[in-house]
């Protein structure tokens, strides 16, 4: 059965919008998912507040460059040009994010990694099949022969015409 | 409801979280700088640290916990400083003339003055007014 889901902002700072996903049948978006599970949890109270300043520093001072945004290994193995990045550079903490220029991320979910590789941990691996399927989807509606997501570079948005809808 | 845990999470960040974060950046930035001055890739500088690329875009990630030990055998590979104390910058650059310049939207005259700003060393220019004929 197909999923249906809608892309909205985040927020948008001097360098950089955010934006995330929301499946049709949730109440929260994905990053939202993310906030709500790990703000209060005390074991990566630390992680958690360093990567909210990360995304804020980023957006308003440093803008989205490439060298900040690694693209996930396993990427590589899907049709280019695949832009999912994962932000593992916190102990424990991993979040799920797709490039899209830089000025503008979408951001998705993730967990705390629980073993040696994101692929071989329960809480993560959800997350990572799932942004992997979200950036295809996206890319799809960016790239396909009707573009109805574009990049508007000068107001640093997306135009995403009405009505569009992720399916998965 | 649902804007509030957004902004929250962006705003009520710890002081010493986005001090933290910031100062890394800072350094990553500098980091990021050099190595285009001298040309070198990440994986240049990894090869002279000994480390995997994976592990310098950690390092520079902004989010690693740099020991000083790290940044000083940064700085030792890539032969400059990354961070300077203000002290340390004061005595390597000396100290910095600003000038200021004044523009008064309403005057015709086109005409620069240089002032003194105060007795910092600091100067003004500014246009100055035509002078009205009596």
């Amino acid at each position: 059965m197909n999923k249906f889901a809608t892309i909205e902002e985040v927020e948008q700072f001097d360098k950089v919008t955010y934006y995330t996903v929301r499946f049709e049948d949730r109440d929260e978006s994905e990053f939202e998912n993310f906030l709500s599970k790990h703000q209060d949890d005390p074991t990566i109270h630390d992680e958690y507040n360093d990567l909210m300043a990360w995304i804020t520093i980023i957006g308003n001072k440093i803008g989205a460059k490439p060298s900040y945004f690694r693209p996930e290994r396993k990427a590589h193995a899907l049709p280019p040009p695949s832009r999912l990045v994962e932000i593992d550079y916190l102990q424990n903490l991993r979040l799920y994010c797709m490039w899209v220029s830089e000025s503008i991320i979408i951001l998705f979910n993730g967990a705390i990694k629980t073993q040696n590789t994101a692929q071989a941990c329960p809480n993560v691996k959800p997350h990572f099949d799932l942004a992997n399927r979200l950036v295809l989807a996206i890319e799809k509606l960016m790239r396909g022969p009707y573009k109805a997501i574009e990049e508007d570079k000068y107001n640093q948005q997306l135009i995403i015409d009405e009505g569009t809808e992720i399916m998965l | 409801m649902k804007k509030n845990l957004i902004s929250n999470a962006f705003n009520k960040v710890p002081k010493e979280n986005k001090q933290f974060v910031s100062k890394n950046l800072d350094i990553s930035q500098q980091v990021f700088a050099i190595l285009e001055e001298k040309g070198w890739s990440q994986i240049d500088l990894a090869r002279r640290l000994g480390k995997h690329k994976s592990d310098v875009s950690r390092m520079l990630s902004g989010l690693q916990n740099l020991t000083l030990k790290t940044i000083t055998k940064l700085e030792a590979i890539l032969e400059t400083d990354i961070i300077l104390t203000p002290i340390k910058a004061e005595q390597k650059f000396g100290t910095i003339k600003y000038v200021t310049l004044t523009v008064d939207v309403n005057k015709n005259d086109t005409s620069i003055s240089k002032t003194p700003h105060d007795n910092s060393g600091m100067w003004k220019e500014s246009i100055a007014s035509p002078k009205k004929s009596a």
